[in-house]
């Protein structure tokens, strides 16, 4: 027995603490990661739903104008499209780019929880095995006990 | 009784056998009162006249218990009254052998000499005294280096428990599978070959997504790069740990170490100088025993010199006093004493 005195009970609450929180923290990021990539999986879905209704007036409106049917198919028209489906699936990838780069960022929070948590733990036990021994270290309080040496 | 009442009562009884004898002497009547005049010239007249009886001195009384008068030389008158006429001298009580017996007498009550006792006073016994006793330090060394080595080996198990736990406990998050992180081919909604199909069935060039794509490729390769930084960092630090941890436990056992070592030494040298105090205690109780014995030796030595210095003080005074006494009486006998006796010497009284 160390001749000062550790009080090891409070890390461990501190370790309970910090366990609390890194699994209500890793819960609420698992949940907002959820409710990123459905939010980034409906703007995808409406953005292909929207461009595949969208898709067959767009050609009309060149049929209309004399640029397509009938085994025509203008420059004009071709370039549209292409400018069209361009934009489209640009704007697409980068809806999804942006699904993707938020659950990015959840999983990275996710990690650093991780570590965050693990390195927590790691902490308070380096403070709690530090007060043991510096209570142990704490051997010169025994010299008033032993006549004052 | 006391040891001067001692020396005076021998004083006293030698004075009383010097006086004893002298009355003796004078009671036998040869030491009497001297003779006076007339009868010492009636004496020698008588001497002269051959054969006329001559009246003798008058002698005081003798005391034949003790020494006997010489033997009669000539008819001792018996009458009174002198008167010429015939008869032989006075018997002589003054021979040489009544002399010799006078000798032998006064030789015989010369005082004997004393011989002094001495004193043996009893020796000064000193006290025993305890050793030094370092049990108390010894024991309170031996506390000292449990009490070290068992904070040592709390210190030591510190630092082991806290390795452990960290070499358990560690797991690095972007490298332990536990976390992924998502990527552009797992995004939602169509794949890139969906898209592809899409602009091919519309007749446009597919590659008109690689611009875009590319954009979401290089995004992955960006967070992946943060994430093994973020990796490689998780491990620095675990390591960083570690050492630390090492170190800790490495600077908790050298400080328990010193200050063991210099409890040990203050114990030492709180020991020496409790041996030094009780070194000069026993150097002070052994100048009191010296000085305790020396007086009891000086005692003895006076009490000695004194008694001896008393004895032949004694023995001297009565040499002398039988010496001057012993002299005085013969001297009383030269007037009475005939031709051809002679006074006894100093040896044959034994006082030379």
């Amino acid at each position: 027995m160390p001749a000062g005195y550790a009080n090891t009970g409070y890390y461990q609450g501190q370790a309970n603490d910090a366990t609390y929180r890194y699994q209500t923290d890793k819960a609420a990021n698992s949940y907002g990661r959820f409710l990123s990539q459905q939010r980034g999986s409906r703007t995808v879905g409406d953005m292909q739903q929207t461009f595949n209704r969208g898709l067959p007036d767009y050609r009309a409106q060149f049929g209309q104008r004399g640029l397509s049917g009938g085994g025509i198919n203008s420059g004009i028209m071709r370039r549209s499209m292409a400018n069209y489906l361009s934009d489209y699936t640009r704007d697409y990838q980068r809806a999804q780019q942006d699904a993707t780069m938020e659950a990015q960022n959840y999983d990275a929070q996710s990690a650093a929880l991780d570590a965050e948590y693990n390195n927590g733990l790691a902490a308070l036990e380096q403070q709690k095995q530090d007060e043991i021994a510096n209570a142990a270290l704490a051997i010169e309080a025994l010299r008033p006990i032993l006549g004052g040496i | 009784m006391s040891y001067w009442d001692d020396i005076y009562n021998e004083s006293m009884n030698r004075a009383v056998r010097t006086r004893d004898i002298k009355r003796e002497v004078v009671n036998s009547g040869v030491l009497g009162r001297a003779p006076s005049g007339q009868q010492v010239n009636s004496y020698l007249q008588g001497l002269r006249k051959g054969g006329q009886q001559q009246q003798q001195p008058t002698y005081r009384n003798y005391n034949p218990g003790t020494i006997k008068p010489p033997a009669q030389t000539s008819t001792r008158r018996s009458g009174g009254g002198g008167g010429g006429g015939g008869g032989g001298a006075p018997a002589n009580p003054f021979d040489q052998g009544r002399m010799d017996q006078i000798a032998a007498l006064l030789g015989g009550g010369r005082p004997q000499a004393q011989t002094a006792s001495t004193v043996d006073l009893p020796d000064y016994q000193a006290p025993t005294r305890a050793a030094f006793d370092p049990s108390m330090y010894q024991r309170l060394g031996g506390e000292w280096n449990q009490a070290v080595q068992q904070d040592a080996g709390t210190a030591q198990k510190a630092g082991d428990d806290l390795l452990a736990f960290l070499t358990s406990n560690y797991s690095n998050a972007y490298t332990n599978g536990n976390n992924t992180y998502a990527q552009a081919g797992q995004a939602p909604g169509q794949s890139i070959g969906q898209l592809q199909q899409l602009l091919q069935s519309q007749g446009v060039d597919p590659s008109i997504l690689a611009a875009a794509y590319g954009e979401r490729v290089g995004a992955d390769q960006a967070f992946g790069n943060m994430w093994r930084s973020n990796a490689a960092a998780s491990d620095t630090q675990h390591q960083g740990n570690l050492a630390r941890a090492k170190t800790d436990q490495q600077n908790w056992l050298q400080g328990i170490n010193a200050q063991g070592r210099a409890g040990t030494a203050q114990i030492g040298l709180a020991q020496g100088q409790a041996q030094n105090r009780y070194n000069e205690r026993g150097e002070e109780f052994a100048r009191e025993d010296a000085m305790r014995a020396n007086d009891i030796a000086m005692q003895e030595a006076m009490a000695n010199w004194q008694r001896s210095n008393q004895v032949s003080d004694q023995n001297q005074s009565s040499s002398d006093s039988y010496r001057n006494s012993t002299i005085q009486a013969l001297l009383g006998l030269l007037g009475t004493m005939p031709a051809g006796v002679n006074i006894p010497t100093l040896q044959s009284l034994g006082l030379a």
